[in-house]
């Protein structure tokens, strides 16, 4: 079977076709940058508000405050009307989440320019990990609104909360490791980030398969995540080797031998960098909307 | 309250792409953006081959997905079922176009012209009704509706395949087609009510 239209109407001989307004080429790209963004900087401010670790908490706020509100408003088609955005948090879960994020970013700001020891520093910290756990969680909601199968998978918001604090503890990691050598408190990450990890293979695991008997077009992007050019390289290389394997491999490692830091150093980044970026890519990408036909 | 529908008799269509040219004509849609488009489908193998046409279209759909992801109220469904988009409210995120199954919605990144020599006195006019960076899509010729005619691709159709009309009035045609020839939207299992009907 193969169709064809008057326009750019590309698709496989299957009848499926792949979106690409998000995370396609150019500027189509930032949606998968603020997506990552939000993550891992929400990610990386909730393990270390938890441990009192200062630098990272700052990081996770910078990395929310710049990087993700940038990349959203480079994404849009029209950048000077982004204030239109947070107009229907009653429906939307664009709104509901530019709520959650900027509430998170002043609510964790006047967290660490607070006084210690008040009640409304108490206050303002719960109030800032709450915010930051939604800041992670609306992006998988809010692909689960839409009408491709594959982001529709029950998994999906589950997987960005795992694989957020997952980044955000080896960021962390790789802070404390970097500026304090080795503190109490980097190591405390290392828990973390191996188990989350561990979890994260397990789910993309139990996503995969789940998405593969579910419907023939969530099946058809369980294919192009595991045979495709772009697909392997992106999952079996850069996700699954440097983001997960990689650092479990490091971690268990050093629980025997003892381990160079640049050697850890790179997994941290590997899993915070690269595993947490290409696991959003290899998410939108892989996007394929039901044949009509 | 009238809820306009729309029914397409695939008996009918010959696949003449009038329906897409006509579109074009009415609504000057920019280069590479087609409102209305006609999927090709070639069956079985030599010498025992078909070969099947399906217009598609916004489908003005009942609870429109597309309405309910807009974080700006741009896409918005008025009292007759007629789902539009008030493109000075869009902001490009193209949520909607995400959530439309029916891949009915189309992004305009930039305003080109068809011929090297730049925009033709149609194209200026035309392309003044569309913003780059929006979001665009099919509104059942909506300015023609209010006058009381039918959406421009129905009228221009040379076989009649469309018919256009009032769904809550049990004596229109598009009704006593739904009804009698057993109209069947596409992709009913996606639950977003669509009011453009096939007849096969």
């Amino acid at each position: 079977m193969a169709t064809r239209g008057p326009d750019t109407w590309t698709t496989n001989e299957q009848n499926f076709r792949f979106q690409r307004e998000w995370g396609g080429a150019g500027r189509r790209l930032f949606i998968v940058l603020a997506f990552y963004f939000g993550g891992v900087g929400a990610g990386t401010y909730i393990v270390s508000a938890l441990t009192d670790f200062l630098p990272g908490a700052l990081l996770g706020i910078g990395i929310v405050a710049i990087g993700k509100s940038a990349a959203h408003i480079l994404f849009l088609g029209r950048p000077a009307r982004f204030w239109r955005a947070v107009a229907r948090p009653q429906s939307s879960w664009i709104s509901r989440g530019i709520i959650f994020f900027t509430l998170f970013v002043l609510s964790a700001l006047a967290y660490l320019w607070v006084s210690p020891a008040t009640t409304l520093r108490a206050i303002l910290f719960w109030l800032s990990l709450v915010s930051a756990f939604l800041t992670i969680l609306y992006s998988g909601l809010l692909l689960n609104r839409t009408a491709i199968p594959l982001w529709r998978q029950s998994l999906v918001p589950v997987m960005f909360v795992v694989m957020s604090l997952a980044s955000g503890a080896n960021l962390s990691a790789f802070l404390g490791r970097l500026f304090a050598e080795e503190t109490v408190t980097a190591a405390s990450f290392d828990p973390l980030a191996f188990w989350g990890a561990i979890i994260m293979l397990a789910l993309i695991a139990i996503f995969l398969w789940n998405a593969y008997g579910a419907d023939p077009a969530s099946r058809h992007s369980v294919r192009w995540w595991l045979t495709s050019k772009e697909g392997v390289w992106c999952f079996y290389g850069m996700f699954l080797a440097v983001g997960l394997l990689f650092p479990i491999g490091a971690h268990l490692f050093g629980e025997i031998f003892p381990v160079p830091a640049v050697l850890l150093l790179s997994a941290y980044l590997g899993e915070a960098v690269l595993g947490a970026y290409v696991f959003r890519h290899l998410m939108l990408r892989g996007g394929v909307f039901r044949p009509i036909m | 309250m009238k809820r306009w529908a729309m029914v397409i008799d695939l008996t009918k269509c010959n696949g003449c792409y009038t329906c897409v040219m006509a579109c074009k004509m009415r609504n000057g849609t920019p280069k590479g953006v087609f409102w209305n488009r006609v999927l090709e489908r070639e069956e079985g193998e030599f010498p025992n081959v078909t070969r099947t046409f399906l217009p598609v279209l916004c489908n003005h759909c009942k609870e429109p997905p597309c309405v309910e992801v807009c974080p700006t109220g741009a896409s918005f469904q008025r009292a007759d079922g007629i789902v539009n988009i008030e493109a000075d409210k869009c902001i490009g995120c193209r949520y909607c176009t995400m959530a439309c199954p029916y891949e009915a919605r189309v992004f305009v990144d930039k305003i080109e012209p068809y011929y090297p020599a730049g925009l033709t006195p149609f194209e200026e006019v035309k392309y003044a009704n569309f913003q780059e960076g929006t979001v665009t899509k099919c509104n059942f010729c909506v300015e023609r509706v209010d006058q009381g005619l039918d959406p421009f691709c129905v009228a221009m159709c040379p076989t009649a395949a469309r018919t256009f009309g009032d769904l809550n009035d049990p004596e229109s045609a598009v009704s006593l087609l739904v009804g009698r020839k057993q109209g069947k939207p596409l992709l009913p299992e996606a639950g977003t009510g669509p009011c453009v009907f096939y007849i096969k």
